[in-house]
């Protein structure tokens, strides 16, 4: 209740127990003053008044989320009640401004500045996540910033739109601001890793002054957000030299939350911090001797002498040339089977015989090299009686062991190479991303080529292809990662946002009735499906 | 939610192999529960290749990923814990037996309790708890494919608390109850 008292000054008002010193501030959620106890003149807190617009319960949901919470980076519930038909909530004062006006009087922030930021943000994000809380509208008009002695603190507020997590969500969540939106929020499902996005999305604000997504309308921003991906760091900022940073802000803005930093606390994890632990920021600059991608090409190479010095010594043994036809036979064997995977019959066909051809001279041979080295031997005036079964049992068994050592460590080896070739032309078609995108495309559409069945790679390139406007070659894209994984909602949505974008209707129906049939919870279908009849005109 | 696991061979009933497509995930891969369905993460052969194809497995195998909307999802299955794996079955009786055997070889001669006592203790309780330690649980996850066909995959989470794996299995469950309600009342309306 607000009233000025008979005995004091016109201008001081009271709410409740407590005496209002001075309005803070003002917003869509209320207003709030530094104020006091009665009883504690001496502690100030931050007191929100909201006006109950006909729902009670909603107003409540805040304090009852903030009651869950504790945490140095989250603002501390002290009192909440309702008072006059308003809520008022008794907050944690914070002598300190939003992160919009401080960053905004410090300048761009380095990267040591970011990761500080980052790590004291993850550690309350994990906090609230594993209390059940999703935040859903990070930004920096959100983040109050206190300074201290060990640099600035930075402190979450405004939960007002925020709830607890719940179990299938069927229907569409709206709230949060449009630039900081993650793609799965913006359709109406947030998840505790759309603030991870949030957080990265001003995490790179804050490098850069530059938001990531940006758009003249509401339409274009969520297409950029859906669709594209971000300016690289490197072409913003000429002395950026923190790819590990770097990585870590394109790992939260994945436009798939499987593909995602997975938790606060994996993003806390992969920054160095620990629970709660505040380092001063001149630690926190990590001394990198080598770039991201300078140390995945010392791998490939690492990988690859590897590979080769493994295989020659597996060879050793067993004389090179059998073996080398043993192995030119399995890499031929290989290639058919994949070509007939991919559907190439006849060159898959002939690749499979002649492999299979080679392995069976490459087996031939084998068995008459020995008693060809015997005969040879034997030609020599050596006496072969004597010496050939020792050589024959000592061949024997070098043969087991080193191709129980060396095959198998030659075939990690490749497998190790091969990964690090995928980080290496996804990392490439990322930092391409920087004007020209005809790169960016002929980057992803080779490893899409090479790596068929790689459904990530797939989908960052139809994504990509969508949005350049190449919506014919999306839906090419799109329905190769259905063919593969028939339950690909990711891929369902690419394929009918195509078909809608191409202006047909009728196939943008038929694919949202498809996945609708499957899982009828899946609200952006609907809305897609809607769309699209709105558009065709078809009576519902 | 996501969580790290290591896939199993499918054991699909006979009738569902004659007619259904197992999936042969191969090594480490993760499972990622999500609103739309539930995601697998792994390597699975491009070819299949019997018998050397699981010596070779990374050589044939690829990088990707299938989802599973819970509606489609016939059975979860989740075997009982160390019994599940026929190797560790065997080594738990061979172990035990061969613990009791040394009890009774002690006992039988005149070896006395000090040496019969922690010879028991080896055999009923460590033994047991070490195997129980290593093993966990696999899970069998039978779903319908868009042809009407069936397809499963097997999977064991990587090592995780068991409070952990809880809230990993109570959520799956949740979402499958959700689900299945959902389309339930979709019918009636």
């Amino acid at each position: 209740m607000t009233m000025a008292t008979s005995t004091e000054s016109a201008t001081i008002e009271r709410i409740g127990p407590y005496i209002v010193e001075r309005k803070i501030g003002e917003g869509a959620h209320g207003t709030v003053y530094a104020a006091h106890h009665r009883d504690k003149p001496s502690t100030t807190v931050a007191l929100k008044v909201v006006e109950n617009r006909g729902n009670l319960d909603r107003l409540l949901l805040e304090p009852e989320i903030l009651s869950k919470l504790r945490h140095p980076g989250i603002v501390g519930l002290q009192d909440y009640f309702i008072d006059n038909d308003r809520l008022v909530v008794s907050l944690e004062f914070l002598n300190g401004g939003d992160l919009k006006a401080w960053s905004k009087a410090h300048g761009q922030f380095n990267a040591a500045e970011t990761r500080d930021f980052m790590r004291q943000m993850a550690s309350a994000l994990q906090h609230a996540h594993e209390a059940g809380v999703l935040h859903r509208d990070i930004k920096p008009a959100n983040i109050i910033v206190v300074e201290g002695r060990d640099g600035p603190r930075y402190v979450l507020t405004d939960f007002g739109i925020s709830r607890i997590s719940e179990g299938l969500q069927v229907s569409r969540k709206t709230g949060g601001t449009y630039h900081f939106m993650a793609p799965e929020q913006l359709r109406g499902r947030p998840t505790a890793q759309s603030d991870l996005w949030a957080l990265g999305v001003v995490a790179y604000q804050l490098l850069t002054s530059e938001l990531p997504f940006g758009g003249e309308t509401v339409k274009e921003l969520a297409a950029e957000v859906l669709y594209k991906s971000p300016v690289p760091l490197a072409s913003l900022l000429k002395d950026f030299h923190d790819d590990e940073l770097a990585e870590i802000i394109y790992g939260t803005l994945e436009k798939q939350p499987a593909n995602r930093i997975d938790s606060a606390a994996a993003l806390l994890q992969q920054l160095g911090g620990g629970h709660q632990t505040k380092t001063p920021v001149s630690q926190n600059v990590r001394v990198q001797a080598l770039t991201i991608d300078a140390q995945a090409q010392r791998k490939v190479r690492r990988y690859t002498v590897g590979c080769v010095m493994s295989a020659l010594l597996w060879s050793g043994p067993l004389l090179t040339i059998p073996t080398t036809i043993v192995l030119a036979g399995l890499w031929c064997f290989y290639q058919g089977q994949r070509a007939i995977f991919h559907r190439h019959l006849l060159r898959g066909s002939s690749f499979t015989l002649g492999g299979l051809l080679l392995l069976l001279i490459g087996y031939v041979v084998t068995q008459a090299f020995l008693p060809a080295v015997l005969a040879g031997l034997h030609a020599g005036g050596v006496d072969v009686n004597k010496f050939g079964s020792a050589i024959i049992l000592g061949s024997t068994i070098s043969i087991v062991l080193f191709s129980l050592i060396f095959v198998p460590l030659t075939v990690y080896l490749f497998s190790k190479l091969r990964a690090q070739h995928r980080e290496i032309g996804l990392r490439r078609a990322i930092t391409e991303n920087s004007g020209d995108t005809d790169k960016q495309l002929d980057i992803l559409g080779a490893m899409a080529q090479e790596l068929t069945e790689d459904l990530v790679v797939r989908q960052k390139y139809a994504e990509a292809l969508l949005a350049h406007g190449r919506q014919r070659e999306a839906v090419v894209e799109a329905k190769l990662m259905l063919n593969e994984d028939p339950y690909n909602m990711a891929a369902g949505l690419l394929l009918a946002h195509s078909y809608f974008e191409l202006g047909l209707n009728e196939l943008t129906i038929s694919v949202c009735d498809a996945f609708l049939d499957i899982a009828g919870y899946c609200f952006e279908f609907r809305e897609l499906r809607d769309l699209a009849s709105q558009s065709a005109g078809v009576v519902q | 939610m996501k969580q790290e696991c290591k896939f199993q061979i499918p054991r699909m009933s006979l009738w569902d192999s004659m007619f259904g497509r197992p999936l042969y995930f191969y090594g480490k891969g993760s499972v990622v529960l999500q609103d739309t369905g539930l995601m697998v993460h792994g390597d699975l052969p491009k070819f299949m290749l019997p018998f050397f194809g699981r010596f070779y497995a990374r050589l044939i195998t690829g990088r990707t990923m299938r989802t599973v909307p819970y509606s489609q999802v016939i059975r979860h299955k989740v075997t009982g814990r160390w019994v599940s794996i026929s190797f560790l079955k065997i080594l738990f009786f061979l172990l035990w037996f061969g613990g009791i055997g040394l009890l009774f070889m002690s006992v039988a001669s005149d070896l006395g309790p000090a040496v019969a006592i922690p010879l028991g203790i080896v055999a009923f309780v460590v033994i047991p708890a070490v195997i129980l330690m290593f093993d966990r649980a696999t899970h069998y996850i039978t779903y319908r494919l868009p042809s009407g066909k069936r397809s499963q995959f097997a999977f064991r989470l990587s090592p995780i608390s068991r409070d952990q794996m809880s809230i990993f299995v109570n959520r799956l469950n949740e979402l499958q109850s959700a689900a299945a309600a959902f389309e339930q009342r979709e019918s009636i309306q």
